[in-house]
């Protein structure tokens, strides 16, 4: 029984599958910032992305090097198969939930704050 | 920043490279790297660099969480885990952290006090940045008889001085402070400083309130102005702003404050008023005021005085200037204390790193188990030293931090008994530097001594470990490390416990000394007549005297132009018997001095008021003038020259201290005042001794003082007792010093050998039990465990007491009547340190005896 994905690891994966066989380091990062407004670390990335390829959901592969990088390589990234499943799942998850709410939840979120 | 640069921070990269795993730096890097220099620099090089130095610091802090994780052990996050390792074993061994951390603190905490003090006084006791440039100046030329002298410039050589300018910044004159007279609703006599127009800005000072002493004050027909001092402002003026412009009166004239002093700087003076120009003032040297130079920086001090005594040669040829540091100066006093000080603090701060790296030591011969557990594992030797470093960095900021805390709490009470004046124009608060000075002290000293234990502890082998087998070698070893802390802190608690015995022996031959006089007997009234001219002086003194006669609680009163101890002096000179002229203290007193004060008469009698009645020209000399003057022959009876005036000696009396108990005593001889003579600005003192159960006499004498005649001002009034006191300060609070680090020695000591034997008994424990199975008797394991003990001590002593015969002749200078090596010191130190050390290893022990030895060997 896989372990369920985090909303972050949830936008990275979804991150790599967009930016299909360009993904690395740079690119995911300015990609989930462009998308969501997010800033998020280069460390972070890195750290989840490390994570999402001991569970097998991604896989890596050293790349060519640029000359802004003097001389080190990037690092590209795919979804496997089974982190593809996992997206599915969480999406489906996603979705059923809030199938029908979200009306319900734009009420709530015009509410004034409780208490004024 | 506008400047261009193609790379990314160079700082931050360095950082990057050094801290990442190895893994993720190629991906990081080069991630970085490339996006700042594609996307992000063309939108502008100085957002780009901020966005680096973000996204560095953010990487870090995400890369070493999730190395807390369990992922690698190098790099930030092997540093960071080691630390909340570190953090977390503290807690679970509360006893020995609390011990630990109270040691370093102590230590840590008592430096970090003296260094704020010593800081304050010897390194920087003026508030400018650069005060090895003040300098006092001298000219040295020669006289008309040829010989040289030398004495203060005049204001021509100032003036000239000044036109060069390349020679000073600034050059400020100023004179000693005078008591006069001020008047600002109630007269008092308090300290007025003369000072020129630059004065305060060659100190940087700048006036709080209003403004400064400017050129046109100076001038001869300047309306008179005057700066308040701070603490006068705030006693007299209770603090008010709006004090610019009142009227204050000196010496009975006005004049108009212009402004107020800041407040610390030389916080006894009361008044600053500007220095007249006279043209007496102006050409001649020797009469003017001390002169004060601030060179210009990048000048050096020879070449400024060459180049000054090139320029006042002008004036008069043959001029030589020569420059004292007022540097110097101000600290001479404080040096000697401040080394001894330093070496006793030293000393503890010795004592309590040796305890804690004996803790240490023990803590970690206990934990052999778990790093070799670890090490199996895979721990590289690297690995585990470093664990073990951090633990030592994590107690050593625990111990810097509570340390500094006990010195900020303790500072106040501290410094009241640290025996080194510090002038107030340096704050004693802790400061910056201090607090940098205690947190290396805390980190160095701690790695110093946790190096060599974590050293030897890694070298760990890992199968002997893990089977028990290394029980003997780790036990010799800890055993004998065991065994050297005990001897060394032993040897530095001597020291400084036979410091502090000599000092607290030196104290009570110095309370105990005969003063010449009984303080306790009477009470000073010290006051003057507004108008300090002569004739006023001759009314007044006398008819006071009648006054305080008077009054019901007086049983007898005199007076004295001179104060039992400390004061002015009246100089004279007396032909001696070999035609040379002897150098006298000359008294001038009203009768009734004597008996007041407790003197006792060696030969003949004292002055009276027949004498004064009788206007016959009689003195009383002190037995060290008489000896001299008559030596091996009777000194009542006979005339000696004083001045223009033939004497008759009628009396002798037993030496006075009049310099306290310290300064060898001078020849005095007492004559009476007759009102011709003239005296300094002390005026003269009424000594009154109370009749049994007199009550309220100081308001009486302060009556009697402002109603005696002429208008007059009551300096201050008080017991014999107090003169005492004021001289014995330094020397309490130099006993008081170091008797508190005596007993911190001792503390640490203690706790230490503690410690030791404690560990001991427990590294013992299975070796007690075989033997105790064997037949031994439960007093024997005792007997074995404090045996152990006994020999680093006695070591400890040899050695420390020989140490300390070497090293207590730095307080020669501070002891009175007592040689640095007094044997009974030593001996009582020695004494006093073994019963503790035997206490200290007995308590601990006694559980040897307890116990079981069928647990003992079925334990691990």
């Amino acid at each position: 029984m896989t372990t369920s994905l985090g909303e972050f690891e949830l936008v990275l994966l979804l991150a790599v599958v967009r930016l299909d066989g360009e993904a690395y380091g740079v690119t995911i990062r300015r990609a989930i910032e462009e998308s969501t407004g997010r800033s998020v670390s280069a460390g972070a990335v890195y750290t989840a992305l490390g994570r999402l390829e001991a569970k097998g959901l991604v896989t890596s592969t050293p790349g060519e090097t640029v000359p802004e990088r003097t001389g080190m390589r990037r690092r590209y990234y795919r979804v496997r198969p089974e982190g593809a499943r996992q997206v599915q799942r969480a999406m489906r998850h996603v979705e059923q939930m809030a199938r029908g709410v979200m009306p319900q939840v734009a009420r709530l979120a015009a509410e004034p704050p409780e208490g004024e | 920043m506008a400047v261009r640069t193609p790379h990314p921070p160079r700082l931050c990269r360095y950082l990057l490279q050094r801290l990442l795993p190895g893994h993720a730096r190629e991906s990081l890097v080069g991630d970085l790297d490339e996006e700042f220099l594609r996307y992000r620099r063309p939108k502008g090089p100085a957002r780009a660099r901020v966005w680096y130095w973000a996204q560095s610091i953010r990487t870090l802090i995400a890369v070493s969480r999730r190395a807390q994780a369990g992922g690698p052990r190098s790099g930030l996050g092997g540093i960071l885990r080691d630390a909340r390792s570190g953090v977390r074993l503290l807690r679970a061994q509360p006893a020995f952290s609390t011990v630990a951390i109270l040691t370093l603190a102590v230590g840590i905490g008592l430096s970090t006090t003296l260094f704020t003090v010593i800081h304050a006084a010897v390194l920087r006791p003026f508030p400018i940045s650069d005060p090895e440039r003040l300098v006092r100046i001298d000219v040295q030329f020669p006289q008309p008889d040829g010989e040289r002298i030398r004495t203060s410039p005049s204001l021509q050589d100032v003036r000239d001085w000044r036109a060069a300018t390349t020679l000073f910044s600034h050059i400020a004159m100023d004179r000693d402070n005078r008591s006069q007279i001020v008047d600002a609703g109630e007269p008092e006599r308090l300290p007025v400083r003369w000072v020129s127009e630059d004065y305060f800005e060659l100190f940087d000072i700048k006036p709080i309130v209003g403004r400064s002493i400017s050129l046109d004050d100076a001038r001869g027909a300047a309306p008179a102005v005057v700066l308040l001092g701070h603490r006068y402002w705030q006693a007299r003026f209770g603090g008010d702003r709006a004090v610019v412009g009142r009227e204050v009166r000196i010496d009975n004239q006005p004049f108009t404050i212009i402004g107020v002093v800041p407040a610390g700087f030389n916080p006894e003076v009361a008044l600053w008023q500007p220095l007249r120009y006279t043209p007496d003032f102006e050409r001649r040297r020797g009469i003017g005021a001390p002169v004060i130079g601030r060179l210009k920086p990048g000048v050096s001090l020879a070449a400024a005085q060459a180049e000054a005594s090139r320029i006042a040669s002008g004036t008069q040829a043959g001029t030589e200037v020569v420059f004292e540091s007022l540097f110097a100066e101000t600290i001479e006093g404080s040096v000697s204390t401040a080394r001894m000080l330093a070496g006793a603090v030293g000393a503890i701060l010795l004592m309590a790193c040796v305890n804690v790296a004996g803790l240490l030591l023990a803590r970690g011969a206990a934990r052999r188990r778990e790093l070799a557990v670890r090490a199996s594992l895979g721990a590289s030797r690297l690995g585990l030293v470093r664990q073990l470093l951090m633990e030592s960095v994590v107690l050593a900021l625990a111990g810097g931090a509570v340390g500094v805390l006990l010195a900020w709490l303790s500072m106040d009470a501290l410094l009241a008994i640290i025996p080194i004046a510090v002038p107030e124009t340096a704050m004693a608060t802790l400061n910056v530097q201090v607090l940098l000075f205690s947190a290396v002290l805390a980190i160095g000293t701690v790695l110093v001594f946790g190096v060599v234990p974590a050293m030897r502890l890694s070298r760990v082998d890992v199968a002997v470990a893990l089977a028990g087998a290394d029980r003997h070698s780790g036990a010799a070893l800890s055993r004998r490390s065991g065994q050297v802390l005990i001897a060394v802190e032993v040897a530095l608690a001597i020291i400084v416990l036979a410091g502090a015995g000599l000092m607290v022996r030196s104290f009570s031959r110095l309370v105990s000394v005969d003063l010449g006089f009984d303080p306790s007997a009477f009470v000073t009234l010290e006051a003057a007549p507004v108008d300090p001219s002569a004739p006023v002086a001759a009314a007044y003194y006398p008819a006071l005297l009648e006054r305080v006669r008077k009054l019901p609680g007086v049983l007898v009163a005199g007076a004295a132009n001179q104060l039992p101890i400390g004061g002015s002096r009246r100089a004279g000179s007396i032909p001696g018997p070999d035609g040379n002229p002897v150098r006298v203290d000359h008294r001038l007193i009203l009768p009734g001095y004597f008996e007041a004060a407790g003197m006792t008469v060696k030969d003949g009698r004292v002055l009276t008021d027949s004498d004064l009645r009788g206007g016959r020209p009689v003195l009383v000399m002190n037995d060290t003038a008489a000896r001299k003057l008559f030596p091996g022959a009777r000194a009542v009876g006979q005339h000696v020259r004083l001045g223009d005036q033939t004497m008759e000696v009628v009396g002798v009396i037993a030496d006075v201290l009049q310099d306290g108990a310290r300064s060898p005593v001078r020849p005095n001889v007492y004559a009476l005042y007759t009102g011709r003579e003239t005296f300094g600005r002390s005026g003269f003192a009424i000594f009154v001794r109370p009749a049994p159960g007199a009550s309220n006499l100081a308001a009486q004498l302060r009556e009697a003082a402002l109603n005696a005649g002429p208008k007059a001002v009551v300096d201050r009034i008080q017991p014999g007792s107090a003169f005492v006191a004021e001289e014995m300060t330094m020397p309490r609070r130099q006993m008081q010093l170091l008797g508190l680090v005596g007993v911190v020695g001792l503390a640490l000591t203690l706790v230490g050998i503690f410690s030791v034997t404690s560990f001991a008994v427990v590294r013992r424990t299975r070796e007690i039990g075989v033997r105790m199975a064997l037949g031994a008797r439960p007093a024997s394991a005792v007997g074995a465990i404090m045996r152990d003990a006994a020999w680093p001590v006695a070591i400890g002593l040899l050695a420390g007491l020989t140490g300390a015969y070497f090293l207590t002749r730095v307080m020669a200078t501070f002891l009175f009547e007592t040689t640095p090596q007094d044997p009974a010191t030593f001996a009582a130190a020695g004494l006093l340190l073994a019963l503790a050390a035997a206490i200290a290893t007995w308590w601990p022990a006694r559980r040897a005896a307890t116990i079981d030895p069928v647990t003992a060997l079925r334990a691990e």
